[in-house]
């Protein structure tokens, strides 16, 4: 976009300042992904009908597809990239991996934040709680159990319990 | 050579790729980033039927900013290589149109702006013929098949009670989150390198050289990470990579191809909807007589892999049953609508979801006390019986060991205490070929190769993708215990034509089971030629069909499939009574899955099959509007969210297969099979009404509901 | 990617700068608060501002003063306060039932009562609506959900806004010609095209709720998936008890007409009279007649006008059951 003016704006990214200068009418989402050089955060459809494009503005969850980067001035955005800390994956990054809540992972950066947002406000919280709070986020690979049980599982290691996973499998024969 | 190994093999070891997954450094198509990349954009028909008169490029507009491609840019053959060579490229000049969004012209620029002002500027007009849109008044037939065991017309009459039903399945959007897209980059040597969002790379190397007239070093095809498939990335990736590539050749510089959902879901392939009549004959005692089966598939306006899937729709109409005489006709047609194409389960969801209520049906019409459940243990397959195409199973036949799993596995059932809401219980019994129909294995031939590396390492090459389904674990796991290393000793190579051999297309519930074998089978033989030689070796395994499988093409005898997977599904639903409204509240589905590589990608497969076969059944519903979809976007084309999805329990059954890699088979596809009939039958159990046809809306329920009310009174 | 088209975007920090921004951007410019409506149909172009002016930094919009709620407050936070959910259950409930949680922690109050009505020939992309040669809201001549009808019928799919008109809400609008309280019931107007009596340069500031003084109410909803979807009916039953007996009442239709549709005959049926089973079957049926949803939703427009009959009735027993 050369021809066209751009804005400058300075925010916090992952914890990092930052500042970026991008055309006005540009999405978080655009930012992010073409002028960040941040692309763990994915497009599904653009139009705040699937949760894919899913970060943390402010510590709340938002369709970054529907934010617009001029609108994040002096706030902090978090994405997947800033979930891991000095290597270490975060509880919920390495549950989802161990337990098959990410097959083709397309919407699980969306899932991941979603769920640090939920565990944030409920360190508790039911399956009900859970299944309410993922409801804005479209997943077609798991059939949802997996990503439950996985926020299940994090949330519990986070209180500091030795938990196991809630099983909704029977292994048997 | 190295100490007894932890076994990889069973165990639910962390995915290849999932550190990268919940990390975001996964690169997808549109993470890719490609210095000096253009954009690109495909402009389609607005009409159904026709033919194009003319097309102009506004000489208002400064086109210099712009790369033009049309069906005169291509270099070879104006062909999609698939099956038939029906489907052109790009719609030419005076050619005939035959669906709504078919490609006509490609456009790139640097920008999008300029881009998407461009598209303004094309206009095409054209000569309007009468479209045809419905099934029942199609005339072209794109293929048929017909299905003879016994004879049906010298015991029709034998028979102490016939059945008559017709089924009716509709669309359905695979809707892999990701949307389709491709990147195409020019190369040295006339050489193109394309990567994408893909399930097939060898369809996609097929389709460039095909249609940009490319010697096989010359047309590379890299997958990149890929947001799902569920067969919507078969066949249709061709489509994009070609487009992408012919703007990277005409602008002489990387063209990005990426569809919004929009696109995605107004030009890309569906499930194929279809209408499915069955004539039954049984004796009192249930026994069966005969099976007389209708199927008509709608293609839509190309072929694609259509003949393919007509294939696996027939030989699995009869269900997972016995029966002595069998006469099953099918046919595939062509209406002026988007063409159909591949979707997990492929022909299989639309033939057995008739079959399996079928059984009800029958069961019913008996009465005397003969449930469905009885009726199919009676009729099922067992050990040594005999398909339809007359293949006899001589192993691995899970049928009674999923149903009484699955039956025993399920909880009591509870009856709702909501005055307004029945909740009723409903059971299917399917089964599922696992790899390609008949010959297709042979002629396809798929090969992979190992290698040991001088650093102690070994490295897997094939095509076979990893699209969420596990392909990379899976195969690690194999060669690892076949090698007798720890697991972080194998790796695999990525998915790149110039790299890697043709291992056949990622479908047909085939990588887990074909090519894993073939994986299992290299790494033996690495071991085995390790004793003696030094690394670096290399080998390579191509499939090779055991002598015990034969199969006529022509007559559609014989062994259909090298084995089957096997799953019976309980589904308990709520209907509200007062709206119609249907709520899959539990689902326990049993899997004979020969062996599971790896428990939680088996069950992770089978939760969210069950899950896309439950948005099928219930709210998955794509409205026609002349010839076009009328769902464009995710607000009208819905799937389950999470407040949407049942309770889903895998119970995993083991059951080997002697020529799976470590008794495994395939079971990709299965579990899209059973949820929609156990759903109607649950319907049925609540509410006593019967819908034939999916999905059940409320609409449709609360009018059955209506009528049979209409009915009651009419007699009372 | 679905791209916004380009526009200038203002971040006006009160009223006063915000209605002086709006003078200069003239009918080029429109308001928006949290964008979860406006940025959507700005992709489809469905809406082609020049000038957007943001009221997200206007301290007075975002203020909660007892039961009176500034417009740029969002839908989550509006369902999740203690206060709300015991008192003003109605409009908690409804914001709460708003699309998703994402959608709800970006969206406003003001945004849903302003939401854009909807309609399957309008709300369909670019491509899609030319190729029906557009219809009257957007680009074109004609309503193709009734050709031959002189107006749009395109649906009023707001979940919250039913309920305002249902407890009697008043909306304070400001504009360049000063203050002005309307009642929620007449801040619509059943048209598509021109849904709201709000003019483009006013912005609605503040919605004051009655205070809760013996009355109830409740919001049903009826759509196809538990998130995400908008209602294809919604019902908002209003109750003012006298003691056993109803003594006002009223019954608010949404997403069968273009605008939230008060069912005067409904709610008259049941005043003066406990709420009993015969007088929630007569509100019932009255609100059934006069409900006509069109074919331009999801969903067969007669089991839509069906339901009518079923959601009137739950949400009076509803109201009956916990008086």
């Amino acid at each position: 976009m050369s021809n066209e003016s751009k804005v400058k704006i300075a925010l916090s990214v992952n914890g990092e300042p930052a500042e970026v200068a991008f055309a006005p009418h540009k999405t978080l989402l655009e930012v992010l992904r073409e002028d960040l050089g941040l692309t763990g955060t994915k497009h599904g459809c653009e139009l705040g009908e699937c949760g894919t494009c899913t970060v943390l503005l402010d510590g709340t969850a938002v369709l970054s597809c529907l934010v617009l980067g001029v609108a994040c001035e002096g706030r902090a955005v978090r994405t997947v990239e800033g979930m891991a800390q000095n290597g270490q994956l975060h509880p919920l990054q390495e549950t989802f991996a161990d337990l098959g809540a990410a097959q083709c992972g397309y919407c699980t950066p969306a899932f991941l934040l979603v769920a640090e947002a939920l565990l944030a406000a409920n360190p508790h919280p039911t399956r009900d709680e859970i299944k309410h709070a993922l409801a804005g986020n479209l997943c077609r690979c798991t059939g949802y159990i997996k990503i439950y049980e996985a926020v299940e599982l994090a949330a519990a290691r986070m209180r500091g319990e030795v938990a196991q996973p809630t099983r909704e499998s029977l292994y048997g024969r | 050579m190295c100490p007894a190994p932890v076994t990889a093999v069973g165990r639910s070891v962390p995915r290849r790729e999932g550190a990268d997954k919940v990390t975001g450094r996964a690169r997808y198509t549109d993470d890719i980033t490609v210095q000096g990349a253009w954009s690109g954009r495909t402009i389609r028909s607005t009409i159904a039927r026709g033919a194009i008169r003319s097309i102009t490029l506004d000489p208002a507009f400064d086109w210099s900013r712009v790369v033009v491609v049309t069906a005169d840019d291509i270099p070879g053959d104006n062909v999609v290589q698939l099956i038939r060579e029906d489907q052109p490229v790009l719609a030419p000049r005076g050619g005939e149109i035959k669906h709504k969004e078919e490609p006509i012209l490609l456009l790139a620029a640097s920008d999008r702006a300029t881009l998407e002002e461009a598209a303004t500027h094309v206009r095409i007009e054209y000569e309007l013929a009468n479209p045809v849109f419905e099934i029942g008044s199609a005339t072209e037939v794109f293929s048929t098949v017909e299905i003879t065991k016994g004879d049906v017309a010298s015991v029709e009459r034998t028979a102490d009670l016939v059945v008559e039903r017709e089924f009716r399945v509709g669309l359905q959007e695979q809707l892999y989150i990701e949307p389709q897209g491709a990147i195409a980059l020019p190369e040295a040597d006339g050489a193109f390198r394309v990567v994408g969002s893909l399930q097939c790379p060898y369809y996609v190397h097929r389709a460039l050289k095909r249609a940009l007239k490319l010697t096989d070093q010359q047309a590379i095809v890299v997958q990149a990470e890929t947001g799902g498939g569920f067969g919507g990335k078969e066949e249709y990736p061709s489509i994009v990579a070609v487009h992408a590539a012919l703007l990277a050749r005409k602008a002489g510089r990387p063209v990005r191809l990426i569809y919004d959902r929009h696109e995605d879901l107004a030009a890309t392939t569906k499930r194929h909807p279809g209408v499915i009549r069955h004539r039954t004959g049984v004796k009192k005692d249930g026994t069966l007589v005969f099976q007389d089966i209708e199927i008509v598939l709608d293609g839509g306006a190309y072929c694609t892999l259509t003949p393919v899937v007509l294939s696996r729709a027939a030989i699995h109409a009869a269900g997972a049953y016995s029966c002595p005489n069998v006469r099953i006709r099918a046919r595939a047609v062509a209406t002026n609508t988007p063409p159909n194409g591949a979707f997990r389960g492929f022909g299989a969801p639309q033939s057995l979801f008739a079959a399996e209520l079928m059984v009800e049906h029958v069961a019913e019409q008996l009465g005397g006390g003969v449930s469905s459940v009885d009726l199919r243990r009676k009729w099922m397959l067992r050990l040594g019986d005999t398909t339809a195409t007359g293949q006899v199973l001589t192993e691995s036949v899970g049928s009674e060991l999923v149903l009484d799993a699955a039956l025993k596995a399920a909880t009591t059932f509870q009856p709702s205490n909501i005055p307004t809401v029945r909740r009723g219980r409903g059971l299917s019994l399917v089964f599922h070929g696992s790899g390609f129909t008949g010959s297709g294995e042979k002629k396809l031939s798929g090969t992979i190769a190992m290698e040991a590396l001088a650093d102690g390492t070994f490295r897997i090459l094939t095509a076979s993708t990893e699209i969420g389904q596990g392909t990379k674990t899976i195969f690690c796991q194999l060669a690892a215990d076949a090698l007798g290393v720890p697991l972080e000793r194998v790796t695999i190579a990525p998915q790149d034509t110039s790299l890697v051999p043709d291992s056949g297309p990622t479908v047909a519930s085939r990588t887990a089971m074909i090519v894993g074998r073939l994986v299992q089978e290299a790494a033996a033989e690495i071991k085995q030629r390790l004793q003696r030689e030094r690394p670096p070796l290399r080998v390579d395994k191509s499939y090779i069909q055991p002598d015990s499988i034969h199969w006529d093409e022509a007559t559609y005898r014989g062994d259909a499939y090298p084995v089957y997977a096997w799953a019976c599904t309980i589904a308990d639903v709520d209907v509200d009574t007062t709206t119609g409204e249907v709520r899959v509240t539990d689902l326990v589905t049993a899997v004979d899955c020969g062996k599971a590589l790896h428990p939680v990608m088996a069950e992770g497969q089978i939760e969210g099959g069950c899950l896309q076969a439950v948005g099928w059944a219930t709210i998955e519903e794509i409205k026609m509007k002349d010839g076009g979809y009328q769902n464009d976007r995710l607000a009208t084309y819905l799937i389950p969210t999470a407040l949407d999805a049942p309770r889903i329990r895998t119970v995993l059954i083991e059951n080997p297969y002697s020529r799976g890699p470590f008794g495994a088979k395939g079971i990709g596809e299965l579990p899209m099979d059973g949820p929609a009939p156990a759903v109607i039958a649950a319907i049925h159990d609540a509410t006593g009404v019967w819908l034939d046809e999916v999905p059940a809306t409320p609409e449709k329920v609360l009018a059955a509901l209506n009528g049979a009310q209409r009915r009651e009174a009419a007699q009372s | 990617m679905l791209r916004l088209p380009t526009f200038r975007y203002l971040q006006p920090r009160s009223l006063r700068e915000a209605l002086a921004m709006k003078a200069d951007a003239g009918p080029d410019g429109m308001f928006v608060a949290g964008g979860t409506d406006l940025y959507p149909n700005m992709k489809r172009r469905h809406q082609e501002p020049r000038v957007v002016i943001s009221l997200m930094g206007i301290e007075e919009l975002r203020r909660l003063d007892g039961w009176n709620v500034g417009t740029c407050v969002t839908l989550s936070a509006l369902s999740s306060l203690p206060t709300f959910q015991r008192s003003q259950s109605a409009v908690a409930g409804a914001a709460q039932l708003v699309s998703t949680p994402l959608l709800r922690n970006m969206g406003t109050l003001g945004g849903n009562l302003c939401l854009d009505t909807r309609c399957n020939y309008y709300n369909q992309s670019y491509e899609w609506r030319k190729s029906i040669d557009f219809c009257m809201k957007k680009d074109g001549a004609i309503c193709w959900v009734a050709p031959s009808s002189p107006r749009c019928w395109a649906v009023s799919s707001s979940d919250v806004a039913p309920v305002m008109v249902a407890i009697g809400a008043e909306y304070r609008l400001v504009g360049p010609q000063g203050e002005r309280l309307v009642p929620a019931g007449r801040f619509y107007h059943n048209d598509g095209i021109n849904y709201l009596t709000k003019q483009p340069d006013e912005i609605l500031v503040d919605v004051r709720l009655p205070a809760p003084n013996g009355w109830d109410a409740v919001y049903h909803k009826l759509r196809r998936r538990g998130s995400f979807d908008f209602p294809v009916l919604g019902v908002a039953a209003w109750i003012q008890w006298n003691g056993k007996k109803v003594g006002e009442a009223r019954i608010v239709l949404g997403g069968v007409a273009s605008y939230p549709q008060e069912v005067a005959a409904a709610g008259a049926a049941l005043e003066g009279a406990p709420l009993s089973d015969e007088a929630i079957a007569a509100a019932a049926d009255a609100a059934y007649q006069p409900s006509k949803p069109m074919d331009n939703t999801d969903f067969d427009l007669s089991w839509r006008k069906q339901m009518t009959r079923v959601y009137v009735k739950r949400a009076l027993e509803e109201l009956r059951a916990r008086h």
